[in-house]
């Protein structure tokens, strides 16, 4: 079920990500890019990382999309700009500096096999069964076990004894990863600096942006106006 | 069979690279603004999949970090751009070529 999900939703990003660089209409690109948004979105969910989902429909869909079409709006283009004026030589060295970053990123992605922990929230979940069950963990379940607790940070860990106790300060790891709760007390005790140092960035940026768009004012000033007629 | 880590970080390629063919083919500015937002959502897509595989929240963290960036990114690209627009009535990049020798 969740290879169905994971299959549709990444399809559905692909296509729509295709069709934001090929359309001619900016807006239609804008749609589409919302779309590509939202399916990465429950791509964070299926991750686990709620928070950041959230964040992705709020910030990126809700915002700064919006942004754009405002400034599409704002200089109202006729659709002048098309795909056919690309030149062929253009276009193909676009298509093979992306084949030249996937073939470097395929041993990247053949090499992120193994890279990941053996001990997943599904076989945290088999092992708890089995133990439900009346079995017992075979002594490499145990070892990865103890290699997961102690590569981890868990401030609880000490009080885990039982193996059963132990599946269960990893099963709460997973599921609490991508709370808001551990991401709060993540971003204002870990990073608070740089936390302080992003909202220094936004107000620079928010500086910048009126600074340039605001419009110097070479009418004269009523008062003069009046004073001269 | 599961989900491992090694398919989203292919799908993160994938749509990095569609974004790279639209940062590097497409004429229009406001195109090729989107196209690099795609790029860094891809980037987000595979911090994302590590921080859940490894298992780390930092991935999530520097997630959060990524988006601040891209939001003050995109107000001043897009100011830039409505600013070239202003004296040019056009965002076509070709055109925007003073500094070109």
């Amino acid at each position: 079920m969740e290879i169905v999900l994971f299959i549709i939703t990444s399809l559905v990003a692909l296509v729509s990500a295709i069709l934001v660089v090929t359309q001619r209409k900016p807006v239609s690109s804008a749609l589409f890019l919302v779309l590509a948004f939202f399916c990465l979105a429950v791509l964070y969910i299926m991750l686990g990382a709620e928070f950041i989902a959230v964040l992705q429909v709020i910030v990126y869909a809700g915002a700064i999309m919006v942004l754009f079409v405002f400034v599409v709006m704002l200089l109202n283009l006729r659709g002048k700009q098309s795909w056919d004026n690309t030149g062929s030589m253009r276009t193909l060295l676009g298509f093979g500096a992306a084949g030249l970053i996937m073939v470097i990123t395929v041993p990247i992605i053949q090499s992120s096999v193994g890279a990941s922990s053996a001990l997943g929230l599904s076989e945290v979940r088999e092992m708890q069964q089995l133990l439900d069950s009346g079995g017992e963990l075979s002594p490499a379940q145990t070892a990865e076990i103890k290699k997961w607790l102690d590569n981890s940070d868990q401030e609880n860990r000490i009080d885990a004894t039982t193996p059963a106790q132990k599946l269960k300060v990893i099963e709460d790891y997973y599921l609490t990863m991508g709370s808001v709760e551990t991401i709060g007390e993540n971003l204002f005790k870990r990073f608070l600096l740089p936390f302080e140092v992003a909202s220094v960035l936004l107000l620079a940026a928010i500086i910048g942006v009126v600074a340039m768009l605001k419009r110097k004012n070479t009418a004269s000033t009523p008062q003069t106006e009046g004073g001269e007629e | 069979m599961k989900i491992g880590l090694e398919w989203y970080i292919a799908l993160s390629a994938l749509l990095f690279c569609i974004g790279v063919v639209g940062v590097l083919t497409r004429r229009n500015a406001l195109i090729i603004f989107m196209s690099i937002e795609l790029m860094l959502n891809a980037v987000n897509l595979a911090f994302v999949a590590f921080g859940r595989f490894l298992p780390n929240v930092d991935g999530q963290i520097f997630v959060f970090f990524v988006m601040a960036v891209a939001a003050a990114e995109v107000a001043v690209g897009l100011a830039i751009i409505v600013t070239i627009f202003r004296h040019k009535e056009s965002v076509d990049i070709d055109q925007v070529n003073l500094m070109k020798w």
